[in-house]
């Protein structure tokens, strides 16, 4: 598996959302910090609906809730 | 349901950084994710563009708002601080900060500039109109062209939605536009993976998304509360998944790829732009779809291999479907066949994973307690 090594940067754009349900998401999430190295980014894409914003605050609840120490860096972007 | 190339594009982007081990606890900000959580979405995009502003410089901002203010005579001072009242409304109509100006637009093209928000084409008409018909309506009669000698916008230039977005950077409402910066290469490469299918195969299966978009089921969202800890509420229906055949991946390469594409590119370039010695030596794409990151990546760092960057990328993508893996392929190797010395993407693996469930599923049995959240109820 690829996932046996640790990445530099992990990358998911648009894959939250089409993940079929909440606990798959969350646990997505853990598995691409997991698969960081330290020092390494995460960034995770979504649209700008309540849907989106509602697979994206997963990623900073599931990310706390472990205390898991992080440099978290939150924008919002009207691109 | 409008085309998202060249319009503005509200986004949610996280970027996180692992500082540290699991096993040391310290530097948890609290109060700062707790402001992540509750804050609204306006807040924080009105936050992010003064930072912008800050970072881009005054004239940027003086050259914008002479363009956005001076048919009523406000000086570039005044517009400063009325600027970050009039960020939070999506519609640019709605702001009462800003009525005070619009009344002196003309009422014509309010209405010519209400047609262009409403305006949803599915696909461009390949057919030219006739404009001696007396039945054609000309939809940009109100619009002054104000740039049209200045600049060439290129073969769009007759696409409304180009207008829109043209029209928004004059408004000053979004800071540059994502559509123009597509390389040469960028597009080959969308050509040769739509051209695998015809138009109207893309055409049929844009129609059945855009029936299956339902904003109610989105809205749903809207209300949901999200508690602290492991109390966070379990979504009750299970999604409808998405399969991309061959057919899909072509209406997402034509539709979708091109503004995600500039998406990834932007929050990428924040990336480097927030640390600059950073070098992504190994990337892990999870639903890489057509590799777009991989090709944002290539335009992004392909100069600094050269440089000292830190040694080649490897970029890992992973996808369930197949034919995403093929459109992936053909975005791929043309990059690695580029050129050896801006090479970065080397690719060692691009995986189709039988099932998603597989992968990430796996380390939910291993850290079997760490979830501790009550399986969805269906109702």
């Amino acid at each position: 598996m690829p996932l046996d090594q640790r990445y530099n940067l992990a990358i998911a754009s648009y894959t939250l959302s089409e993940l079929p349900n909440d606990l798959s998401r969350r646990v997505a999430v853990q598995l691409l910090f997991e698969s960081l190295e330290v020092g390494g980014y995460l960034v995770v894409l979504e649209a700008g609906h309540p849907f989106g914003s509602h697979t994206t605050r997963y990623v900073v609840v599931d990310i706390d809730v472990d205390d898991v120490p992080t440099d978290l860096i939150t924008r919002s972007f009207l691109a | 349901m409008i085309r998202r190339t060249g319009s503005c594009i509200p986004l949610h982007a996280f970027i996180c950084k692992k500082l540290l081990s699991y096993n040391s606890k310290t530097s948890f900000s609290f109060n700062h994710h707790l402001r992540c959580l509750f804050s609204t979405h306006s807040t924080w995009r009105s936050r992010s563009r003064s930072k912008i502003n800050r970072r881009k410089g005054r004239e940027d901002q003086d050259s914008r708002s002479t363009v956005k203010y001076t048919f009523n005579g406000i000086d570039s001072h005044s517009v400063d601080e009325h600027e970050h009242e009039h960020e939070d409304g999506d519609n640019i109509f709605a702001d009462s900060a800003e009525g005070a100006v619009l009344n002196e637009y003309d009422s014509k093209e309010l209405a010519a500039l209400n047609k262009l928000m409403h305006y949803k084409p599915i696909l461009p008409p390949n057919e030219t109109v006739d404009k001696d018909d007396e039945d054609y309506i000309d939809k940009f009669d109100g619009i002054p062209d104000e740039d049209e000698d200045k600049e060439d916008y290129g073969p769009l230039e007759s696409d409304p939605r180009q207008k829109l977005g043209r029209l928004l950077l004059s408004l000053g409402k979004i800071h540059y536009r994502h559509a123009e910066s597509h390389s040469s290469g960028f597009i080959d490469r969308l050509n040769e993976i739509c051209s695998y299918r015809s138009k109207a195969q893309i055409r049929r299966c844009l129609k059945d998304w855009m029936l299956r978009y339902d904003r109610d089921e989105l809205n749903k969202y809207r209300l949901k509360e999200l508690k602290w800890g492991h109390q966070v509420p379990a979504v009750d229906k299970i999604q409808q998944l998405h399969a991309y055949g061959p057919e899909e991946t072509a209406a997402y390469a034509f539709y979708y790829m091109p503004s995600r594409y500039s998406l990834m590119k932007r929050v990428l370039s924040e990336l480097k732009l927030l640390s600059p010695h950073f070098y992504p030596s190994r990337v892990l794409d999870f639903g890489c779809g057509p590799a777009s990151a991989a090709y944002a990546i290539h335009e992004l760092w392909g100069d600094d291999v050269a440089g000292g960057g830190g040694g080649a990328t490897k970029y890992t993508g992973i996808d369930i479907s197949q034919s995403m893996i093929d459109a992936a392929k053909i975005m791929v190797t043309i990059i690695r066949n580029d050129d050896l010395s801006t090479c970065i993407v080397d690719v060692h693996h691009i995986i189709r994973s039988s099932l998603f469930s597989l992968t990430i599923y796996r380390p939910a049995t291993r850290f079997g307690t760490a979830f501790s959240i009550a399986p969805p109820r269906r109702q």
